[in-house]
């Protein structure tokens, strides 16, 4: 990495259900160009993948918008979408508003934000009902989680 | 370990699409784990509960839409088998040869088709395996 900082953003429709997963493949593939662990590109990818998929399922549309710098890869995915009325509920795994076009494509069962919490080392939530949502998450590169925050 | 080939045997299965044989790498894959899952989440969260050989993880599943082989490009699994002779779509196909995913399809449940494969002393995403 040689201390740069890399920036991408990847657009995503909702809806568009034959493109889901899209973004996140991109997403994955340059970091495999890029030589990250691949135990960190795993974590980036689920996660990714994950939040692009809640995107198609709830939102009108989006962005998720991707920076690599030399301690962490850190994921912002917005949307302009319906919010989240109540954020604790929608971390308990097993619930879920989800549609049953994007439950017959095996998503919507209530486990996308638990997974992306738990295969992240950081994830915040601003949401706003009628305006949409801002999910960040962080995977940090290093093993020295510690050593990084300081 | 097991071979594409014994699996194909064992599971009386047909191969869609090769996806090594287009890379000219027939035969080298083996597979010594199994998950038999519809909810590509709990997939997802299952590859990120454990660390494993990704490549040698096959997934059984009775969903055939294109979302089967991206969340498998996602955890670099690199064969699908479908059960209950669901034909994947063209789409699906077409994202597993670019994604370089194998698909099979098989005559057999899923109950049968995990039953098999745990008799051939596979393990689960646990590691857990039949042990008499």
């Amino acid at each position: 990495m040689d201390g740069q900082l890399i920036q991408m953003e990847f657009p995503v429709k909702g809806g568009n259900f034959g493109g889901a997963g899209d973004a996140a493949s991109k997403i994955k593939n340059i970091l495999k160009q890029l030589g990250i662990r691949y135990e960190i590109i795993k974590r980036v990818a689920i996660a990714s993948y994950e939040a692009e998929m809640n995107i198609v399922a709830h939102a009108a549309e989006g962005t998720i918008v991707v920076e690599i710098n030399p301690n962490a890869v850190v994921v912002a995915a917005k949307d302009k979408g319906p919010g989240i009325p109540d954020i604790d509920l929608a971390m308990k795994e097993g619930f879920s508003t989800a549609s049953q076009q994007i439950r017959e494509m095996g998503f919507g069962a209530g486990m996308g934000l638990p997974n992306i919490k738990k295969a992240t080392d950081d994830m915040t939530i601003k949401t706003e009902v009628g305006v949409g949502t801002e999910l960040t998450f962080k995977i940090f590169l290093t093993d020295n989680r510690e050593e990084t925050l300081k | 370990m097991i071979t594409k080939d014994i699996l194909k045997e064992v599971l009386a299965a047909e191969i869609v699409l090769d996806s090594e044989e287009e890379f000219e790498q027939s035969g080298k894959s083996t597979f010594s784990k199994v998950c038999g899952c519809d909810m590509m989440s709990d997939l997802l969260s299952l590859m990120n509960d454990h660390e494993h050989d990704n490549k040698a993880v096959l997934l059984l599943t009775g969903l055939n839409n294109p979302q089967v082989v991206r969340t498998c490009e996602m955890v670099d699994i690199k064969l699908v088998v479908f059960v209950r002779n669901k034909q994947p779509s063209d789409e699906t196909v077409q994202l597993a040869r670019e994604c370089g995913v194998t698909l099979m399809c098989t005559p057999y449940t899923m109950y049968k088709c995990c039953g098999i494969l745990y008799d051939l002393r596979m393990k689960d995403l646990n590691g857990e395996i039949k042990t008499n």
